[in-house]
């Protein structure tokens, strides 16, 4: 696919080898070489070209790291940021990508919220090294912060098991991976697209979004999510799922 | 001046020459636009040319597109002209291996 802009297009990944990254793009050129580049890299890309399409798009599918151009034909790319801050209170890490160069231009995007700022034109070797930084920085990038602030859940990295309460649960590796996302992400909402591509990879043609909700539940039983632990797992309608820490199930 | 641009991703060579082939387009599509007026239109092809252009490993595209856009801006026709040449006899002179 050359004009990559143009088309929401899913590409086939292997699951959980890269990012799931949304690219708002109008430039077609632009567009299909950064995709390339991604790719390239086994990140998983959909590719928007305009604000709105995009913004709409995460009603029902969630990314790990969205890429906004500045300039769009409908909306600005930083008016993009704000409202995924402000209004859909959505803080994936996000790179705002311009040819605007002046400090000011850097403070606006960074003040609307953007977790980074590349000039054009791009570079392949530091859009890499800025994915992989604000990758790192992300709360689910810093394992273990994620490790340690699980209570009553125990997540053994090394061993890939998970205990609660100090006693292991039995768990499949599909489960363990599962749960593991989930902890990673938490308190964001995850499209069953994202779940499915990052934890089975959409090549698997057995697997569908109802194999997603089966585990879902199994999980929900296994790791007794309620009352008893402080964790929720709450569905969203026509989206997906959410893991929502004490603090955030508790409202505080 | 013959310029060379190599690569061995064959899927990189189709992006680029594709890429070529959409500058050759945009060389008459501005030349119509610099006929009707329309330097909004120059602009914005200038300011994706610049863009894009050395994200390809085109500089000089990159550069020629600054200047359209620098040129347009200023709403100078003769300038603006005077960089289409240029970008016309650069993409003549580039071959890919």
């Amino acid at each position: 696919m050359i004009d990559g802009a143009d088309t929401r297009v899913v590409t086939i990944v292997r699951g959980g080898t890269g990012l799931r990254i949304a690219l708002l793009e109008d430039d077609p050129d632009q567009a299909a070489l950064v995709r390339l580049w991604l790719e390239q890299a086994d990140h998983q890309v959909t590719t928007f070209a305009e604000g709105e399409a995009f913004l709409k798009s995460l009603r029902r599918d969630s990314f790990d790291v969205y890429l906004v151009d500045w300039l769009l034909p409908d909306i600005s790319g930083v008016d993009v940021v704000k409202q995924l801050r402000t209004e859909l209170r959505d803080f994936t890490p996000t790179l705002v990508v311009t040819v605007k160069r002046e400090e000011r231009h850097i403070v606006q995007a960074l003040d609307a919220g953007a977790d980074d700022y590349l000039a054009k034109p791009l570079r392949q070797g530091e859009l890499m090294a800025r994915l992989n930084a604000v990758r790192r920085r992300a709360p689910g990038g810093r394992i273990a912060e994620v490790v340690a602030d699980a209570a009553p859940f125990e997540i053994d990295i090394e061993r890939s098991r998970i205990a609660l309460f100090g006693e292991p649960l039995t768990l499949t590796d599909r489960e363990y991976e599962l749960a593991l996302f989930f902890f990673r992400h938490r308190d964001q909402a995850l499209s069953r697209s994202h779940i499915l591509t990052t934890i089975w990879g959409i090549d698997n043609d057995a697997v569908t979004t109802r194999t997603v909700d089966t585990h879902v539940s199994r999980l929900r039983r296994k790791l007794r999510f309620g009352d008893e632990t402080g964790w929720a797992l709450s569905a969203i309608y026509q989206h997906g799922y959410r893991l929502e820490s004490p603090d955030a199930a508790s409202g505080s | 001046m013959v310029q060379r641009m190599e690569t061995t991703d064959p899927f990189a060579k189709r992006l680029i020459a594709h890429y070529l082939g959409r500058r050759a387009s945009d060389v008459e599509a501005l030349r119509d636009a610099l006929g009707a007026g329309e330097f909004d239109a120059i602009r914005v092809t200038g300011h994706n040319m610049f863009g894009s252009g050395e994200a390809y490993g085109l500089k000089r595209i990159s550069e020629i597109g600054r200047d359209i856009e620098a040129a347009a801006e200023q709403r100078d026709g003769t300038t603006v002209a005077a960089h289409i040449d240029a970008l016309e006899a650069y993409l003549r002179e580039l071959t890919i291996s």
